[in-house]
């Protein structure tokens, strides 16, 4: 992995503190974001609960960037969080079919590049977990079952015991199944 | 496309290898780009997929 010559921003301890579930932590994002989103989504179009449910998801994916992605924020983390937001939101809009956006998303005052860098690499990546979810589904009932045990996370003998098979044939239908799943999603990505 | 082994990769990922199948197959990897694009495709899907 290249050197990285940025900095972590001191605002890491919100990602962090998600990430370790620390209840001071989690209350103070919510205390001090969580009023600035309200009033964006119900400037445009949205109610109290829509922006609730946005907040909330904004939450889950920064966690899972923080969990899986070991995310390192080199911004300051309302301008990150907003902008996960906005873009949450407006992509909502249009699902809806409402495209009426009164203040741009992208309009925010003191944003760097590296918010938005951050926001897109958090958004490529919800895209790319879609995909994998998508193309987990079209495989086969048996496959499904397969590597839903295999990544449960219990000892592969005892996934084997309950499959009733053997070890050597549950590596094997792992592999293969795998291998559907993988040859699935390249020949989506080759597409878009 | 030519034929990956995804029953090495998957034991490569799932640390199923000894330490001399582990040593061939990293010199594998460094000399084949396909093999290492699906071999970390396969270790993203695993981590992704485990969390969903």
């Amino acid at each position: 992995m290249a050197a990285t010559t940025k900095t972590t921003h001191i605002d890491q301890r919100y990602p962090d503190g998600l990430l370790q579930n620390d209840t001071v932590i989690v209350k103070e994002i919510y205390e001090r974001f969580s009023a600035k989103v309200k009033h964006y989504v119900m400037q445009n179009n949205g109610s109290e609960d829509d922006a609730a449910d946005i907040f909330q998801e904004a939450l889950i994916d920064i966690y899972q960037q923080a969990r899986h992605k070991a995310l390192q924020l080199t911004c300051p983390f309302e301008a990150f969080l907003l902008l996960i937001c906005k873009r949450k939101w407006l992509n909502e809009l249009k699902k809806r079919g409402q495209h009426r956006v009164t203040s741009e998303p992208e309009k925010l005052s003191n944003t760097g590049e590296d918010v938005f860098a951050l926001a897109d690499q958090l958004q490529l990546q919800e895209d790319k977990a879609r995909l994998f979810v998508a193309m987990f589904e079209k495989l086969g009932g048996r496959c499904r079952e397969i590597i839903r045990w295999c990544l449960s996370g219990k000892p592969q003998e005892e996934i084997a015991a309950a499959l009733d098979v053997s070890y050597g044939y549950l590596r094997k239908k792992k592999s293969e199944c795998m291998a559907d799943l993988i040859k699935l999603i390249q020949s989506q990505q080759q597409i878009s | 496309m030519s034929t990956l082994d995804y029953d090495k990769i998957s034991r490569y990922v799932d640390g199923e290898m000894n330490a001399e199948e582990l040593k061939a197959f990293e010199e594998e990897l460094r000399l084949d780009d396909e093999l290492r694009k699906a071999t970390s495709l396969y270790k993203e899907v695993n981590d992704t997929l485990k969390y969903k």
